[in-house]
């Protein structure tokens, strides 16, 4: 216990995660300020009608989703950590494909494999909207869940297997994932509640459409603000309560590694593995359908080749540097309620609509760059990068919390940096390099910044498939969602070995 | 291992510099934002920038922002604009642009042979190749004789919770609203719009997935436009569409314009005079988009619509784009949006 209170007081006293929280919350806060003084008539400002309906319905939307990731995610996940599935480096990314692919595929895939049958309420209103993010977001829930039960050490696993029968480790490790499967539900909750695709697919209306209606069609930008700041006290608080209490003190060696006592079990690897790789098969298969190449010969690909590839450029070094600084101020901030205060500050581009901070850019800063840099894609990177970076706390904390008890113990001894520079960060590189995987499926898939802060002339893929979708270019949006899951795979196993290298030799 | 982070750390940001940065060149540029989908509008671009050694750097919009998303980023970009020509698949956003002085007047010699009925009279925007308004029905579930000759007829018994309509707050559906409050009047207006909501019309996310709940068969009748019917059709889907010929067919012409302090306006000019010649209307007659042309000798191909077989709505475009506001407002009032 004092242990604990030792590490809490070392960690509020840190200043400097504190500091960059505020520059960063700054950052985003005053070009917001100069937009809200911008005078509108005080007569305006009333509640928008049907608020509290709609507010309901984003909570159901988001909660339902999130509940429902949390229990399918979190089942596949203590499946995987109580028996060994074949095919380790290849099985993580397949298991996240449903989150690799853009939303919009999924979507889009679901939709039309279910329309017109009898199962068709399923896909349509809130029970739709529901569905189809249980689907996307248990494999994060499940990524997050087995990260966290192989982190356990190893003599607690092997006491496990020796003393239980595997359905009852099974149950065990159940047990042990709830705390952080409950704070990756949460995680996923926050970025459920700004989506504007899935719930624009099936037909609802949920706080994040009626900000961007509010900010790019018809409406007043007080009435957006109105709606954002809903959405911010609906959403933002629970940043700090997903962050705190992450549990510490686990055994670093096995993170993203097969546990050796576990049983084989083909019917587990099946029920888990097939449902991931249908979508892909079913992609596979129409991408390989040679009637489609009508728009989409050599010109279409090497357009969409080298789209990726910079894309691939751009954000694979963001996610990495996102997943840093994540990292470093879940380190570094305290539990106290300042640091809570500064982390639903830093959760705020999260819950928002992408085109809002997007916006807010265009106005209060776009002006004031050169104009060589404003047409680069600096401008949405910093969109991007501010809008994820509570996600990186989020997985940065629970990389830390891989950091077994003994060392944290040990790195208290040694002057703080240099205990973040050779204990803390090596032992956590592997979850960090993990979730700056995750982050990558999140910028590559990111749509809606994107779409209103692109750089002239730079295609995005994201934004990229809407169009195909829309035109029914059924084959070559395929073919470009494959590849996008490709890449996006391939970054995520290439970071996953990085990570188990440098667990392995801290 | 703090060495080996220093060194990913260091090739991270040299990655995310080029990554950023990468891309740039010396030739002449010129950027366009348009609300066009991409696999149309990209051949034409292409051959401009053969033509004329100018590069185009372009903007497209998202299905979900059908134009309002470009429109809204002119608007907040004009202290220090980005964009040299607006090109809009739809006019009364553009209209609208141009009375907020988003534009500057250019009176292209291609625009010869278009009526003043589509294009502005100082030249603040000019406009081409058009789509109309249409409904679309599978002929295999409703006969030709059942179809609604009037939009009002969708209010019907029959067609009870059988009618999508796309969200009207973006796109063309909201020009469709506009048109109509300026063509019936207030009165006239409402009760339609109250009519489809009593007829329990389902509001979809755009005009594709309205299309796309009658392909399903989740409803008989879509509210679209010809260029989403006709890809569907050439994709093999069963699918059809009608003009409402008692009425008349809402004509939705696409629009260019140059933008006010565009950095590029020579090349904006080339750029404009070439979307505007008569060779790009025929090209869009031809495409997947099924456009009309708007100049009578513009040669149109089997299968495609001209001016003279669609009998146009008598909207005037500026009256409709002054009843924007209010038909949204309306629109939300009532629908609920």
């Amino acid at each position: 216990m004092s242990a604990m209170k030792g590490e809490a007081g070392s960690r509020s006293e840190d200043p400097f995660a504190s500091l960059l929280a505020v520059i960063v919350a700054g950052l985003l806060f005053i070009p917001a300020l100069i937009w809200l003084g911008r005078g509108e008539s005080a007569g305006e400002l009333a509640p928008p009608a049907g608020m509290i309906e709609v507010l309901l319905r984003t909570v159901l939307v988001a909660g339902g989703g999130a509940l429902g990731a949390w229990i399918l995610g979190g089942c596949i996940g203590v499946l995987l950590a109580a028996y060994r599935a074949p095919f380790p480096l290849i099985r993580d990314p397949l298991l996240l494909s449903p989150f690799l692919l853009p939303s919009v595929v999924v979507t889009t895939a679901v939709q039309s494999w279910l329309a017109g049958g009898p199962l068709t309420p399923l896909i349509r209103g809130v029970p739709g909207a529901v569905l189809i993010s249980t689907l996307q977001m248990a494999p994060l829930v499940m990524w997050i869940v087995t990260r966290s039960l192989r982190a356990l050490p190893e003599e607690e696993r092997l006491a496990l297997r020796s003393s239980l029968s595997p359905a009852a480790v099974a149950r065990q490790l159940g047990r042990r994932a709830l705390p952080i499967s409950a704070r990756a539900a949460v995680l996923v909750f926050l970025l459920l509640v700004p989506r504007l695709e899935v719930p624009a697919y099936t037909g609802i209306e949920t706080v994040g459409r009626r900000v961007l209606v509010a900010f790019t069609a018809d409406g007043s930008d007080l009435e957006g603000w109105i709606w954002c700041v809903a959405l911010l006290l609906l959403a933002a608080p629970l940043l700090p309560l997903a962050i705190r209490a992450i549990p510490s003190g686990r055994a670093p060696q096995a993170m993203g590694g097969t546990d050796p006592a576990a049983p084989r079990s083909l019917l587990a690897t099946a029920l888990v593995l097939l449902p991931a790789a249908l979508p892909l098969v079913g992609l596979a298969g129409l991408a390989v359908d040679a009637t489609g190449d009508g728009i989409a010969g050599g010109a279409e690909a090497r357009r969409w080749s080298i789209a990726l590839l910079r894309d691939l450029l751009r954000l694979a070094p963001l996610s990495i540097l996102l997943s840093l600084i994540g990292w470093r101020i879940a380190v570094g901030i305290g539990d106290g309620v300042r640091a809570r205060l500064l982390l639903a500050l830093l959760a705020m581009p999260l819950v928002l609509p992408g085109c809002l901070p997007a916006l807010i850019w265009i106005e209060g800063a776009l002006p004031h760059l050169p104009r060589g840099l404003a047409e680069t894609t600096l401008p949405l990177s910093t969109v991007q990068g501010l809008r994820f970076v509570a996600v990186a706390i989020l997985l940065g904390r629970i990389a830390d919390g891989s950091i077994p008890s003994a060392e944290r113990a040990a790195a208290r001894l040694l002057p703080p940096s240099v205990a973040r520079r050779r204990i803390r960060l090596p032992r956590a590189l592997p979850g960090v390099l993990a979730g700056a995987g995750l982050i990558f499926a999140l910028l590559l898939g990111e749509v809606e910044s994107a779409a209103q802060i692109a750089p002239p002339g730079r295609l995005l893929p994201a934004v990229e498939l809407h169009q195909l979708l829309h035109y029914r270019y059924d084959v070559q949006a395929a073919r470009l969602s494959l590849a996008i899951a490709l890449v996006a795979g391939a970054w995520l196993l290439l970071l996953g070995a990085l990570g188990e290298r440098g667990g392995r030799r801290p | 291992m703090t060495t080996t982070i220093r060194v990913a750390v260091a090739l991270a940001l040299l990655g995310l510099l080029i990554g950023i940065l990468g891309g740039g060149g010396d030739r002449p540029v010129v950027v366009v934002y348009t609300s066009l989908d991409p696999v149309f509008s990209r051949s034409i671009l292409s051959r401009f920038e053969e033509e004329t050694g100018i590069e185009v750097r372009e903007v497209f919009d998202t299905e979900a922002t059908k134009t309002t998303g470009l429109v809204e980023r002119i608007r907040r970009e004009r202290s220090r604009p980005l964009c040299d020509v607006f090109w809009s698949n739809e006019p009364l956003r553009t209209i609208r642009l141009a009375e907020e002085g988003c534009f500057e007047p250019y009176l292209s010699p291609a625009a010869t042979g278009i009526d003043g009925a589509h294009r502005d009279e100082a030249g603040l925007w000019t406009g081409f190749a058009a789509r109309a308004r249409v409904i679309a029905f599978d002929p295999e579930r409703i006969s030709g004789d059942a179809l609604p000759s009037t939009l009002e007829q969708l209010l019907e018994p029959r067609f009870r919770g059988q009618v999508a309509l796309a969200d009207p707050r973006f796109g063309t559906t909201g020009s469709h609203l506009a048109a109509l409050l300026s063509q019936w009047g207030e009165e006239r207006y409402r009760a339609f719009l109250s009519g489809l909501r009593e007829n329990e019309v389902q509001i979809v996310g755009g005009n594709s997935m309205s299309r796309d709940r009658v392909l399903s068969g989740e409803c008989l009748l879509g509210l679209t436009d010809t260029d989403d019917v006709e890809v569907s059709r050439r994709a093999g889907d069963r699918i059809s569409e009608t003009l409402l010929p008692e009425e008349g067919t809402l004509i939705l012409p696409n629009t260019v314009a140059l933008v006010a302090g565009a950095p590029h306006p020579r090349e904006a000019r080339l750029l404009i005079d070439h979307l505007l010649a008569p060779e790009r209307e025929e090209l869009l007659a031809a495409s997947s988009s099924r456009q009309i042309p708007l100049r009578p000798g513009v040669p149109v191909p089997p299968g495609g619509l001209s001016l003279a077989e669609v009998r146009s709505a008598p909207v005037s475009l500026e009256d409709a784009a002054a009843a924007l506001p209010d038909a949204l407002r309306i629109a939300r009032e009532i629908l609920g949006l």
